[in-house]
């Protein structure tokens, strides 16, 4: 037996020297490559710009020779051309030299007829074996790879572009290779072997989020390649791995191996902040594929509306500083202005528009050229397929043609009149410039539309709002609406901005965003229905991919109806909903200590043991600091509920310790004090929380708060009380 | 487009009584429509083009009359027409 794997060992080690050894030929030969296209390079820059380019641009002006400027063009698109080869070799090298540290992680050999056995390397990105002309390496995102993910060893299935292939799994082997070094190899016939999973985990958190497909989880797996559903939504516990779940789709959708994959600029993430941005940047990187978009809702609104719109962290900040009966007030509003029914009214306010836009005759030279009532007609019509605003931009084109054929006539009673005042032709033109500008200013005050002025003008004007509200609101729930309009020279809360880019996009198309076709949207609990309603219609060809939790909003009330809800506003084909609750992040003290603060509710755990969660009085702040930075740990969150919270820490803590705050574009490291929002999705080796009081912590609400901020937590947690400690914190805290 | 730059910008210190070197990007005052009229006709006769007055009464730059201008050059018959000798000529 020991001998047989002695021999197993030898083979192995063999197999992993040989396909070393070609990549590092193959690295070489890129290296040349490079080298050659560099001097290459340089040659055509030298040859084209100084030679030629130089002098011809020196001539243009001179010479006035047009050829001259399409030739110089012509000259800048090879140059361009070959910068574009070199860059693709130098993106082979990067990708060879990540190999050479990892060139594949697992092993499976399939039997598809009794005599036939093939042994499937696979890596993070594939192999080509010039001389036998067949892969060494599979990357892990081919079809056949799912083997791996998918099964234990027996018979096994899995879908290839022709259809379903059936196979048998004889050996399933997990190698560990760290910095091109073979470290050793197990056989596993589980799914991916808890232990090494466990070990994995073990490690301490960094400051950027690293790719998982060595681990990736059969229910994971699922998720990842799932190509059926134009709406995907995961629902999962803290550290189910939601976000690397999104990610690997990402990367499994741009493989080029897919009938239709997709490019970088057909993606975006919308992600809940750009500390969170920031974290999840370097998993495709790291999986060989461009990075994609990613924007806040925040940042996607301001686009949309071109104002200026308030952050969720400043509206955190802001709302828990107000006393309890104003906040309820304002979560009151919140929840109005995001609800189903109030984009509904929005949808008969856009419908009752056109009848009511405030509009005159448009006059030129004296003469009506486009009527009052002919604007209104046009603006109602019907039948028309296009929204409103395109419908007016169509009267405004249709004005301008009238004006341009009435012009020379205009111009010539212009000429004569300035005639008899002694004056000139300059004259005359300047008043038909002066005419027409003044004709063209009352145009736009009809043709152009701005949304945002419009929803401000609606929340204005209660006796339209009570109209389009009757029966579907209550008469204080519109008084409240009318009530609290948003400042005009503040930015503007979250979601009024919401709303009036629903209006927008209700009144328009065609924002820039047209070429998206995935969608990826995480933390979906933070995001209202009127949010989603914006994406649809921002978003009318994407597909979606939404991955939440539902124990973990911060703001809004989330229930399993969430995603119902959802799927009800996206409206895409084949929705589906899966749920992931088995949790890798925490040591399982953690998560059992956690989910005192979500009775009733069940997550699994891998069996990751650590030590117990602790609730410490203030004063052992310093010790527990300490006890983290001897264990090694190279991240730990000093937690505070708000912003202000955390810079009235940073000023307590003693200036030696150097712990800085987490902001926008702080990097994680160390010990730190971060605002709880802002840990949202992330993970740290210990988290240390802060002011567990009633005051911070008192409500029943507070719970999913308390939740989130211990589960960020991978190995260490404490919670630290003042006077008052947290009726949450106890084991059998009562509950609504 | 720097060619069609430099033409308006001579023209404009015509019209304005202002060396080229003079001449900003705000050297046009809005609303003073006769400077834009002169403005306009030395353009339409340099460049073989109609500007539209409607338009010009939103120029506030000499790079948006240079972009209007090019704009205009470049839907001349619904296609765009590099400039012809007589066209050059006239630019000398």
């Amino acid at each position: 037996m020991e001998e047989k794997e002695t021999l197993i060992q030898l083979e192995e080690r063999q197999h992993f020297d040989a396909i070393m050894a070609l990549i590092a030929k193959r690295l070489e030969a890129a290296k040349q490559e490079s080298e050659a296209q560099l001097r290459g390079l340089q040659d055509t820059r030298r040859d084209e710009f100084t030679e030629r380019s130089e002098p011809m641009l020196k001539n243009l002006w001179a010479a006035h020779r047009f050829e001259d400027l399409v030739h110089l063009s012509q000259e800048f698109q090879n140059a361009a051309e070959e910068e574009k080869d070199h860059e693709s070799t130098l993106q082979r090298i990067s990708s060879l030299q990540k190999a050479q540290s990892t060139p594949y992680f697992a092993r499976i050999d399939l039997t598809f007829d009794e005599d036939d056995t093939e042994m499937i390397y696979i890596g993070r990105r594939s192999l080509w074996d010039d001389e036998k002309e067949n892969l060494l390496i599979y990357d892990w995102r081919a079809p056949l790879a799912s083997v791996f993910y998918r099964f234990g060893t027996g018979k096994a299935y899995y879908q290839a572009p022709a259809g379903r292939i059936d196979c048998a799994l004889t050996l399933k082997r997990q190698f560990e290779i760290a910095s091109g070094r073979l470290i050793g190899f197990f056989d596993a016939d589980t799914v991916i072997q808890d232990s090494f999973l466990r070990r994995l985990l073990a490690q301490n958190a960094s400051s950027q989020m690293k790719a998982i497909v060595e681990t990736i989880q059969r229910d994971q797996d699922a998720a990842i390649r799932d190509e059926n559903h134009d709406l995907l939504m995961v629902q999962g516990a803290a550290g189910s791995g939601k976000t690397s779940i999104a990610m690997h789709r990402v990367a499994y959708l741009m493989y080029e191996g897919l009938k239709s994959p997709l490019k970088a600029h057909h993606i975006l993430i919308l992600s809940p902040n750009t500390v969170f941005e920031k974290y999840i940047s370097s998993v495709l990187p790291e999986l060989g594929e461009s990075r994609v978009d990613t924007i806040t809702m925040e940042q996607m609104l301001e686009e949309l509306l071109e104002s200026p719109v308030q952050s969720r962290l400043d509206r955190w900040e802001e709302e828990s500083a107000l006393p309890e009966n104003m906040k309820a007030q304002r979560e009151k509003r919140r929840a109005l202005l995001s609800s189903p029914a109030f984009s509904g009214l929005l949808d008969r306010f856009a419908a009752w528009l056109p009848a009511h836009l405030p509009c005159a005759d448009l006059s030129y030279g004296g003469r009506v050229v486009m009527s009052r009532e002919e604007i209104r007609s046009t603006a109602r019509d019907p039948g028309s397929r296009f929204p409103l605003a395109v419908r007016l931009r169509q009267l405004e084109d249709a004005l301008w043609e009238r004006v341009h054929a009435l012009r020379k006539a205009r111009l010539d009673e212009l000429r004569m009149l300035a005639f008899r005042l002694g004056h000139g032709e300059e004259y005359a033109r300047g008043v038909s410039i002066w005419e027409s500008g003044v004709l063209a200013k009352e145009a736009k005050k009809v043709t152009r539309i701005n949304a945002l002025s419009l929803y401000r003008e609606l929340l204005a004007r209660p006796e339209v709002l009570f109209t389009l509200g009757r029966g579907v609101f209550s008469r204080e729930e519109l008084c409240l609406l009318t009530a609290r309009r948003p400042d005009p020279y503040l930015p503007l809360p979250l979601e009024d901005a919401a709303a009036a880019a629903y209006l927008k996009l209700r009144l328009t198309f065609g924002h820039g965003f047209g070429d998206k076709r995935q969608v990826v949207v995480d933390e979906a609990q933070d995001y209202t229905p009127m949010d989603y309603a914006v994406l649809n219609l921002l978003f009318p060809k994407a597909r979606f991919t939404v991955v939440g939790d539902i124990h973990q909003s911060l703001e809004q009330k989330a229930d399993e109806s969430l995603y119902a809800c959802i799927s009800d506003t996206l409206r895409r084909k084949n929705p589906v909903l899966l749920t992931l609750n088995k949790s890798f992040r925490c040591t399982r003290e953690i998560l059992e200590f956690s989910l005192r603060f979500l009775p009733g509710q069940a997550i699994e755990c891998l069996n990751r043991s650590g030590s117990e969660p602790k609730i410490l009085p203030l004063s052992e702040l310093t010790n527990e600091i300490e006890a983290c930075r001897a264990a090694g740990y190279e991240s730990v969150a000093l937690i505070a509920k708000t912003r202000s919270d955390a810079e009235a820490w940073q000023a307590r803590l003693p200036r030696e310790w150097n712990v800085k705050l987490m902001g926008r574009s702080a990097r994680l490291g160390s010990v730190f004090l971060a605002p709880l929002p802002l840990c949202k999705g992330l993970e740290f080796d210990a988290a240390l929380i802060l002011d567990c009081d009633r005051a911070h912590y008192g409500r029943q609400e507070d719970r999913k708060l308390l939740y989130v901020a211990c589960t960020r937590a991978l190995h260490r947690l404490a919670l630290f009380t003042g006077e008052d400690e947290s009726p949450l914190l106890q084991k059998e805290a009562p509950h609504a | 487009m720097r060619k069609i730059y430099q033409a308006v910008s001579q023209i404009m210190g015509d019209v304005l009584g202002l060396s080229p070197d003079e001449i900003t990007p705000d050297s046009l005052a809005p609303e003073r429509y006769q400077e834009m009229a002169a403005a306009a006709i030395a353009c339409e006769k340099t460049f073989h083009i109609e500007l539209e007055d409607e338009r010009i009464a939103d120029l506030k730059t000499i790079a948006d009359w240079a972009e209007y201008v090019q704009a205009r050059l470049s839907i001349r018959d619904g296609r765009y027409l590099p400039p012809t000798d007589e066209d050059r000529e006239k630019w000398r």
